[in-house]
């Protein structure tokens, strides 16, 4: 019980609860259910994002392509289907999309496994490329033809509740795919040994080497899976959204990742949860509504949302100091306790 | 006198057709902008060169260019880099000079890194004016023609919301982002408006939609929960009424709250059929590049531009002319164009 | 009745122009204990990495119970029972203990998904076989370095090794905990486990092994039974010259010129109320066990963990020392222990980590930096410090371990500190280069620098210092004069402390 409240996880959710009860007392209408179904709408895609990022996190690198893996898979697939006649639902959107994100993660994978690159910096020319990619070849502007069966998507819900003055909210069925996803990313990393493989290579390359671990496979697998749950970001975004955009998603990369970090994933690897992912997005969204909902100025929110990414990622540094100074031999720590 | 100057301009143009593929062209010196004494029945020939062929809004100007070649009699045509890029564009510039064309009508990508090629333009006797570059500098153009005053714009935005808000109650306004000049002009000018104009209207804030529509979504669907009584919407990026709209429509709120806003049939026509969005405004990019050559003849006629001149198109009836930040002549038209369900499908844009 | 279990024959190993081994053949039987001994650089790393398959051989054969094999993967190794303790464990800091000792097996049976419960009784099964109780759920970063010396150990044993390789396992270990590993690897033999032990420390050499292999300049120049050796021998046949301990000449403090002073300094969860003075031309040795606040001593005095209170008297005017940047403008120099982290710029060339801390001078005139004196200043040091490389333009990353020690050395001897500290100078330093610098750090001290050497090597102490103060659980405890103690002297009352301590944690 000690060690809950020490993780990172708590931390996050303590300060998710503060922030939500400072919002709510100055608007009674951010504890209501429709709220909260929109802010579950509203952090869906961008949870499924961080899930594509946490993996990649964890075994030590950043990625900023994921975003252009996302717009590349989601609008050629809706240019290709469009210009065929399809008529049908999101399906055959998700089997397409994700096919094409997969094998744009896997080339970013294979890049960096095979010249021993670094992942940001492959990433950094994959995101041009993708994009400058989808311009030329695919489109410049955003498309707003739908097929009959992706038409109602973004009113499609689980449940519904309805307010005088707000209508009608939904949760949206975006939310199971969350769920799903979520589910099967915790057991994979948790329970499985490449996503152990995964921890062990964030933690230390060689070593994980040495004890045999495949780092190449594991590298190709995590990257093949941002590819993959990105280009389905996408395709929900562009659902949602009832429109597909060749720069979907532009310049958001920074954000999801600083989610990611905020969650409790170490940017130099070898730490992060899903919970903590999970979190890391609802805060962030919080953050953003409880900007609307107190009624500061929109000039304030990008300064208030700097202002707290920079109190949250100095969190795990200031952590580390503290351990440094407290020491790590156990013989201090009692010397210590005597004292 | 007047047979040697031709003669010399005639040397140099066949000269300068010779040297066009090397890279350093000599240029005329002494001559100075050359002034042709027009016979009654010359035809002209005037290139537009626009950022990029690859777009669908620049195919739409060349529409209204090949337009007025046709009703002119004039030889008009467009051309433009397959990417958008500035020194593919000066490219283009160089080789219209070379070719001799009597105007050119430039929509620069750069407008600064243009600005040395129309200056040669007008070196070698060649008309410039430009379209989306008012804020070039006066030596480089001799005209630049904007469809609209971008504050005037906004006040017309206000006016039809007013409207259709009774002209009270609170409204908010979006903007594809807090430091997109153009979209900050069109939002500022509409507040100043209403402050003057409608004392009754409450302003509540200016949000930013990132260009994103499920961001815009996703805010207004917060401020419906946080100001329960909004009655008008005011957006700027294209997506901004389409998200408004959407959540709206969610909401079965269609006609309680004013949607007003530039957009362009393609985003906005699903939303403006079942009321969601009230009006989409705009400007049309044909009549931008129909215009820009009717500027253009008038100048190599050696006709004068005067305020409050009637251009014959539409929307370019009684023009205003204003100096530029950087002291070029800013001809500006009213030439918004409105859409709502009943007469969206007159736009194919 | 003897088995064989590990044969090399004829491997050779070359990296660009330089042959790292030369033709080494030898083998090992199943229960055998053998040791690897030999200087940096004589090929002995290479070895270990050929036999675990980091390494591929350009010439040669292993066979591992008979099996032969031309090519060997790391897995291959592993899966024939071959288990290596690097120095640097092979753990992951951030994992849990358990999940770091059961890693090797899941890999091992090919386990596709992990059962935490397993792991977590295997675990419990592999700390009780060695007789230590680590709690299973701390991450590994967060333990002290014996900890993860003893993780390590009972990881390998539980993988049901044939052979465990050991590569200098004891340079972090207090003695005690070198002589339970000693008991653990006789207890492995007896089971019928092989072990190759490497080491630098020539008494542990004759006290571990049956056999002895010597290994220089990539050959093989011994290979015989322990018990007929003498250290004389040994370090004649590693270093190819004898080395001759009798006529050290040692430094003469002026006890009437106090050039460095230290007064009531403390720093929670490090020391308390340390106080000492340093003479002109001394030498002082500091040492005490592991976690005994010598290391954090060492990093308050240069500025790194700023101590909470206490005075610093430097030439007789106090000074203050918050930064690592006050401690070098006040002129106070520090090598650290940890050279590959602390000490160098491995990527940048051997001139500029020389040059590092003496840049602005280096200035010309128009403020540039004088690249023919940068040149002339590293080559002087190169030569005075006997760092072997063909070259000064080329990275530190291309020098052995010992000669990459005596860069940091010589990184700040360019700086000519006043008070030059030393923490573990000569640790993973083999013998030649160790006397080497001992006869350095003494001459430094006539010269007028003040020394202040840290380190748990009791022959180290008595060749270089003058006194030595003794740390235990954050304070000095006891001051011993050179001449009038000996190394049995100070190693019983090193470990005399350590056994209190086991009592006193047995008794808890």
């Amino acid at each position: 019980m000690k060690k809950l409240l020490k993780t990172n996880e708590f931390l996050v959710l303590l300060i998710i609860a503060a922030l939500s009860l400072v919002v709510g007392l100055i608007n009674p209408n951010f504890f209501t259910v429709a709220s909260l179904f929109d802010l579950v709408r509203s952090s869906n895609v961008y949870i499924i994002l961080a899930f594509a990022l946490l993996p990649v996190v964890i075994l030590g690198g950043v990625d900023i392509s994921f975003i252009a893996i996302a717009a590349v898979a989601s609008y050629s697939t809706h240019m290709f289907l469009i210009a065929r006649g399809y008529e049908g639902g999101l399906f055959v959107y998700f089997v397409m999309g994700c096919t094409i994100g997969a094998l744009a993660g896997l080339l970013n994978g294979l890049i960096i496994t095979t010249f021993k690159l670094k992942v940001f910096d492959v990433s950094l020319a994959t995101q041009t490329m993708w994009y400058g990619f989808t311009l030329f070849f695919i489109g410049a502007t955003s498309n707003f033809d739908m097929p009959e069966g992706v038409v109602g998507y973004y009113s499609s819900f689980i449940a519904t509740v309805t307010d005088e003055v707000t209508g009608v909210t939904g949760l949206h069925v975006s939310t199971i795919y969350v769920v799903v996803i979520g589910v099967f990313l915790w057991w994979f990393l948790k329970y499985t040994m490449i996503g152990r493989g995964i921890y062990a290579i964030g933690g230390n390359p060689e070593v994980a080497e040495r004890t045999g671990f495949n780092i190449k496979k594991i590298t190709l697998i995590v990257f093949v899976m941002m590819g993959l749950l990105s280009g389905f970001a996408g395709i929900v975004q562009s659902g949602l959204s009832r429109n597909f955009n060749p720069t979907l998603f532009i310049g958001q990369n920074l954000s999801v990742l600083a989610s990611v970090i905020i969650g409790g994933a170490a940017i130099k690897g070898g730490r992060g949860t899903v919970i903590g992912t999970v979190l890391g997005v609802v805060l962030t969204q919080i953050i953003r509504r409880a900007l609307v909902l107190t009624e500061i100025p929109a000039e304030w929110q990008n300064f208030v949302i700097g202002l707290i990414l920079i109190i949250f990622t100095a969190i795990p540094a200031i952590r580390e100091k503290r351990l440094e100074k407290v020491g790590r031999t156990t013989d201090l720590i009692e010397a210590t306790v005597e004292e | 006198m007047k047979n040697r100057l031709i003669t010399v301009l005639a040397l140099i143009l066949i000269a300068s057709l010779f040297v066009a593929c090397s890279p350093s062209v000599e240029e005329p010196v002494d001559e100075g902008p050359a002034v042709e004494e027009p016979a009654e029945d010359e035809t002209f020939t005037f290139g537009t060169v626009v950022k990029s062929i690859a777009f669908n809004w620049f195919l739409r100007l060349e529409k209204g260019v090949l337009e007025y070649g046709e009703a002119s009699g004039n030889t008009a045509f467009m051309e433009g880099p397959s990417q958008a890029d500035s020194a593919a564009q000066v490219q283009i510039i160089e080789s219209l000079i070379a070719q001799g064309v009597d105007g050119i009508c430039n929509v620069p990508y750069g407008v600064p890194e243009n600005e040395p090629a129309q200056k040669k333009a007008m070196d070698a006797g060649i008309w410039v004016v430009t379209h989306e570059a008012s804020t070039a500098s006066g030596d480089s153009l001799h005209f630049d023609v904007e469809p609209f005053n971008n504050c005037a714009y906004g006040e017309e935005i206000m006016k039809e919301m007013a409207s259709r808000m009774g002209e009270e109650g609170q409204y908010v306004q979006f903007v594809g982002s807090l430091t997109n000049a153009t979209h900050n002009e069109w939002t500022d000018c509409a507040k100043a408006y209403q402050e003057e104009n409608y004392p009754n209207m409450e302003f509540i804030g200016k949000f930013e939609s990132k260009e994103d529509q499920e961001v815009g979504y996703n805010i207004f669907k917060d401020l419906l929960d946080t100001y329960p009584n909004i009655k008008g919407m005011q957006g700027s990026a294209a997506g901004d009424v389409v998200a408004a709209g959407r959540a709206i429509e969610e909401a079965g709120l269609n006609d309680q709250i004013a949607v007003v806003g530039t957009s362009i049939k393609s985003y906005a026509g699903e939303l403006l059929e079942t009321g969601a969005v009230d009006l989409a405004m705009g400007w049309d990019p044909a009549q931008s590049g129909y215009v820009c050559n009717v500027v253009l003849e008038l100048l190599a006629k050696g006709e004068e531009i005067t305020p409050g001149m009637d251009l014959g198109v539409p929307g370019y009836e009684n023009i205003i002319i204003e100096e530029g930040v950087n002291g070029a002549q800013v001809i500006y038209g009213n030439a918004w164009i409105k859409f709502d369900a009943t007469n969206m499908d007159d736009y194919d844009f | 009745m003897e088995e064989e279990l590990l044969r090399v024959e004829g491997i050779t190993k070359r990296f660009g122009g330089v042959t790292a081994l030369d033709d080494v053949s030898f083998s090992i039987n199943k229960g055998e204990s053998l040791t690897l001994v030999g200087q940096n650089g004589s090929g002995k790393s290479t070895m270990i990495k050929i036999i675990s398959g980091v390494y591929t051989p350009d010439e040669g054969d292993i066979y591992i119970d008979g099996k032969h094999y031309g090519k060997m993967s790391p897995l291959q190794s592993i899966q024939a029972g071959i288990q290596v303790i690097y120095q640097d464990f092979s753990l992951f800091p951030n994992l849990t203990v358990a999940e770091n000792i059961a890693l090797n097996d899941l890999i091992i049976s090919g386990a596709k998904t992990v059962n935490w419960n397993e792991v977590k009784d295997f675990a419990r099964e592999g700390l009780r076989k060695i007789n230590v109780d680590i709690p299973l759920a701390a991450l590994v970063q967060d333990l002290s370095t014996a900890d993860r010396q003893l993780i390590a150990i009972s990881k390998a044993i539980l993988a049901d090794a044939k052979l465990i390789i050991m590569d200098e396992p004891t340079t972090a270990l207090t003695q005690n905990e070198v002589k339970a590993l000693f008991k653990v690897i006789h207890d492995l033999n007896q089971q019928g486990i092989a072990t190759i032990f490497v080491s630098h420390k020539l008494t542990e050499v004759r006290e571990i092994g049956e056999r002895t292999i010597i290994l220089r300049n990539g050959q093989k120049i011994l290979d015989q039974d322990a018990t007929e050796l003498d250290i004389k021998t040994i370090e004649y046949q590693m270093t190819g010259r004898h080395i001759d301990r009798s006529s050290i000449q040692y430094s003469e403090p002026k006890e009437d010129e106090v050039i460095f002073e230290v007064k009531d300094f403390n720093l929670s969860h490090g020391f308390f109320d340390v106080s000492f003075k340093l003479y002109k031309n001394e030498v002082l040795g500091i040492t005490g066990l592991l976690g005994s606040g010598r290391t954090e001593l060492a990093l308050s005095l240069f500025g790194q963990k700023p101590a909470d209170s206490g005075t610093i008297i430097l030439e007789g005017k106090e000074i203050k020392i918050n930064s690592i940047f006050d401690a070098t403008s006040n002129g106070i120099g520090f090598v650290p222990e940890d050279r590959l982290k602390e000490g160098l710029f491995l990527p940048q060339t051997i001139n500029n980590n020389i040059a590092a801390k003496i840049i602005d001078s280096l200035k010309n005139k128009l403020g540039f930096l004088d690249q023919k004196k940068k040149m002339d200043l590293a080559g002087e040091w190169i030569e005075r410090l006997d760092v072997k490389t063909p070259h000064g333009e080329l990275p530190a990353s291309s020098l052995s371990g010992g000669n990459q020690q005596r860069l940091v050395l010589a990184k700040w001897l360019a700086f000519n500190p006043k008070v030059l500290i030393l923490n573990g100078p000569t640790v993973g330093v083999d013998v030649g280069s160790k006397a080497a610098i001992h006869d350095l750090i003494r001459n430094l001290a006539k010269e007028g620098m003040g020394i202040i050497l840290m380190s748990d090597d009791i022959p180290e102490l008595m060749h270089t210092c003058n006194r030595i103060l003794l740390m235990h659980r954050g304070r000095i405890v006891e001051e011993f004069d050179r001449e009038s103690t000996n190394e049995d002297d100070l190693n019983t009352k090193l470990i005399a402390d350590d056994r209190d301590e086991n009592q006193k944690r047995q008794v808890e």
